[in-house]
Parts: structure tokens; sequence; C-alpha cells
């Protein structure tokens, strides 16, 4: 019992750290950087669960977060690993924004894609190749099938889900949503209300941790986020050392 | 024993089918026959099925159907969360998830964008109100042919019984499940739950030895199930099932 798995998004993976650089710059109108995602390329060796690692050797911390993940395939890939490994001590569950779906994959309907509808307000979508039908379906889902009430209790169903999947093997469970705003409690949404019931087992997600301690969002914009959004070197490491190694350390009875 | 018995489930556990739950198109005579589905007529369950046929034969057990017909997985998590609310769930209930087909999904009601309805993925119906019809059919067969797939739905219907699971689990709730035929949970993970399930109604076997023509019996023409068919599956199926696990 000695496996810590990580799963996640973007955030999770590390993406906005100096070796995970890629986004797009509207001014110049390409991309900036390396398409890294897993299980191509490892996460980032600069997030937190890299230093996790490096914190604690006699535990094997698997990070399987992947760039873009919905929150179903996070819920897909727990459930994976879970009913594939027996030595997992701890699940850190980091779910991404609700309106993150799973669609077929464009060519292999076998395949689990994430996709989000705000992407195609985002000059990446409009620049990946993809033929007109593909297009128009996922237009025509925005315009009349999507609900966002749909996509939020499909979102914390998936975490209750990952929950149950995990508890039912009696390995500890730890989990953390972005849909959230510092020193604000993610219940005040009516729709989370439902997660009031695991929220003993909540940490903060490492995109709303207030590094400064006092709300100021310039500066942890500036200093603690990458230009696109994702957190920076500097932002995992104060997020780990203040955040997530006191809880996970709590949880593991490591003194 | 449990003192009250929660029902999540569509139109089989609602009681579609039984004597005051009649509504079916009947292709000789290419006419409707029976009440009308409209919101009253999913308001109550049927007084004829099995769930409201063990509150009668067991009148210190409540029992609280929130079967509907239609209900695909996500609605009856929902159901049941929303339930969690209103009252407190605890070790004296029990849940029995009376699944539905997997390729039901919620999609965004066509006249009330902010609400939802269920959806069988490939069925287009027409929708008198609705002002861009075609376009809304043609959006409904586009995600049936590009963005759904079997991978896709399987793993929405794990989420949601696992979600409902979940549910039952935090707050120390007892939970069963009978699932449609062509419905399986797959792999190591759900061997637990294999112990805690039962037979589904659909498809079940009434006369015990595979009698087609007695089966037919416990049919509508619609293929929901009628009085008979409840009675049966009642007195065959569920009340040896809670009996066995220690609920009665």
């Amino acid at each position: 019992m000695n496996t810590i798995l990580v799963v996640g998004d973007s955030y999770t993976y590390g993406q906005g750290c100096k070796d995970r650089i890629y986004y797009y710059d509207n001014e110049k109108k390409s991309h900036i950087g390396s398409y890294f995602s897993y299980p191509l390329y490892p996460a980032s060796q600069y997030c937190w669960a890299s230093l996790l690692q490096k914190q604690l050797p006699n535990y094997n911390v698997v990070n399987i977060a992947s760039p873009g993940n919905s929150q179903f395939g996070i819920f897909k890939d727990t459930v994976d690993y879970v009913s594939t490994h027996n030595d997992i001590a701890l699940v850190l569950f980091n779910a991404t924004f609700f309106n993150r779906v799973s669609i077929a994959s464009c060519g292999n309907p076998d395949i689990i894609n994430p996709w989000s509808p705000t992407w195609f307000d985002n000059e990446t979508e409009l620049n990946t190749a993809q033929p007109k039908y593909y297009v128009d379906a996922k237009q025509g889902y925005i315009k009349y099938l999507m609900s966002d009430e749909i996509l939020q209790y499909q979102s914390i169903m998936a975490t209750l889900a990952a929950h149950s999947v995990v508890t039912s093997k009696n390995i500890k469970f730890l989990w953390c949503t972005p849909e959230t705003i510092p020193n604000r409690s993610v219940f005040e949404y009516e729709s989370y209300k439902p997660l009031m019931t695991i929220n003993h087992l909540r940490y903060t997600h490492v995109c709303r941790y207030d590094f400064s301690k006092n709300l100021d969002f310039e500066l942890n914009f500036n200093k603690y986020h990458f230009i696109d959004n994702h957190v920076n070197e500097l932002g995992h490491s104060m997020f780990f050392e203040e955040e997530l190694l006191p809880t996970v350390m709590r949880t593991l009875n490591i003194q | 024993m449990v003192k009250r018995i929660i029902l999540l489930g569509d139109s089989f556990t609602f009681g579609h089918g039984c004597t005051d739950k009649v509504f079916y198109y009947d292709q000789n005579t290419k006419q409707y026959v029976g009440g009308k589905m409209s919101p009253e007529f999913e308001t109550t369950t049927s007084e004829y099925c099995w769930g409201s046929l063990i509150k009668k034969q067991f009148p210190n057990i409540e029992v609280i159907n929130l079967a509907k017909p239609g209900n695909c997985f996500l609605g009856m998590f929902r159901d049941l969360l929303y339930l969690s609310q209103r009252i407190n769930l605890n070790s004296n209930d029990l849940v029995l998830l009376n699944g539905t087909f997997i390729d039901r999904t919620e999609i965004a009601h066509p006249i009330e964008p902010d609400s939802y309805v269920s959806w069988t993925i490939g069925i287009t119906t027409p929708h008198e109100k609705i002002k861009d019809e075609q376009e809304y059919n043609h959006a409904k067969q586009m995600y049936a042919m590009y963005l759904h797939s079997d991978a896709v739905t399987y793993n929405q219907f794990l989420a949601s019984f696992m979600g409902i699971h979940s549910i039952c689990n935090l707050y120390d709730t007892k939970f069963a499940f009978s699932l449609p035929k062509n419905v399986r949970l797959m792999g190591k993970l759900v061997d637990k739950f294999f112990n805690l399930t039962f037979p589904y109604i659909f498809q079940y076997d009434f006369s015990g030895n595979n009698d087609d023509a007695f089966n037919n019996t416990c049919y509508m023409p619609d293929l929901h199930c009628n009085n008979l068919g409840h009675e049966i599956y009642l007195k065959k199926v569920v009340l040896p099932f809670l009996s066995d696990k220690g609920f009665l």
C-alpha cells in the first residue's frame, strides 16, 4: 500500500511550469512551446505531484493527469487504475471544470476524448484540423443539447462515483475542484451542495490557491500563474508546501 | 428489517403498462390507446406496480417510488441526490436501483433550455412547439453519429451507478440493484456488487419455464409489464430477494 495515485487535468499535469509550456499566443497567432500530454510525456518535474514524490521517497507517486481531461475522463482514469492495482494508499482526485465533457474521438469511437464547449472560443480549437461534420456536431450540441445544469450534475456525479470506487477498495480519497474562488466555499453554489457530504476530504485546487493570502488576485496571477493562466513552478512549489503536503501527511498519518 | 424502501427507475418500475397507467401506440389501429403521456400521468406511480404492492403488503414499510417513464441513469442519480437533501437517509433505508438502458442520457429541454429531458440517443420525435425543429433534430442526429459511442455511454452509466452507490455509502443506506439483461457491470471492480443484484422485470421469465405464451400475458403490446407481471415479479423475485438479504 505505497502508491499515491494523482488524477486530473493540465493543472495537475503541471502545464505552465517551465518544462511544460504550451499555449496559443493571440498576437503571434501561433502556438508557443511543445504539446505535452500523458502518457507520451510524464508530468512536469516541477508540479506538486513531482514534489510530493521527492518528499516521500517511500511512496510511489503516480501522476496520470492529462491536459484537457474531462470530469468523466478523470473518473475513468481512476477506475482503470484502481481496478488493476492493489497497492494504492491514497487517491488525489483533482476535478476539472464542469463543462468539460467526454465525446467519441473523431474517426475512432472506441476512444473517449475530452472536449469543452468553451474551446470553440479558443484559437487552438479553430486551428485544429477536424472534419466539418465533427465540428458541426459539436456546434449542434452546444446550441441545442447542452445544459450547464446537466453538466454540473455530471461533474458532481463523477466525483462522488470516484469516491465510491476508491473507498470501496479501502483506499483513502482526497479531492478538490476548480469550481471555487479563493475564500469562498464551493457550497455557495447551489448545485455543488451535494458534495458537502465529502467536504472533510477536500483540499484547495492549485488553480484557486490564494498565494497572496489576502486575495490579491493581481499578485496571484502575475507571480504564480503563467500567462495562459496555468500555475507556474513557483505556484506549484508554494501550493505543495502550504496546502498539499500537510494534507497528505495528515491523511496518511506520516509524522 | 428496513423501515423505508426507495425505488429508482424508469417506466418499468413506475408501472407503465398497469391498468391505471396504460398508454401506447397501437400499430394496427394507428392510434394511441389509454391515458395520455403528460405531467399528470407521470405524477404518481401505478397503484399496481410492484413498489405499490410492497406498500400494501407491508404497511409498516414506507415505499418511496421515484421511478419515472423515460428516466435515464443520470436522472436516477439526480432523483436520489434531491431526495437526500429533503429527507435524512439512514441505515434503516434501502435503495433499490432498477436501472434502464444505457443509451439514454439527458439533454437540454427543447423549449426551456435551462431545464432538461431524458433522451434515448438516436431517437428523434416530433416537437410541435419547437421553433427550429429541423435543426434541433439534426443536432441530435449529429450527436448520435459523431460524438456518441458505446465507450462514452458505458462510462456515464458506470459513473451514475457508482454515484448512486456513493450516496448510499455516505448515508450508510443499504443498496441493491437490478439491470436490464443487456446492461452489465464489467471488470474486477464490480465483483463486490454481484450479491446485491436481482433479476430485472423486463424480459423476466414470469412462467418459470420459458413459456412464451404465458409470458406474453404479463406484458402490454408496448412491452411494458401489466398488473399480472408486476404481481408475479413481486412474488417470485422481489420478496424472496429482500427476505434472503435480511431486508424484510
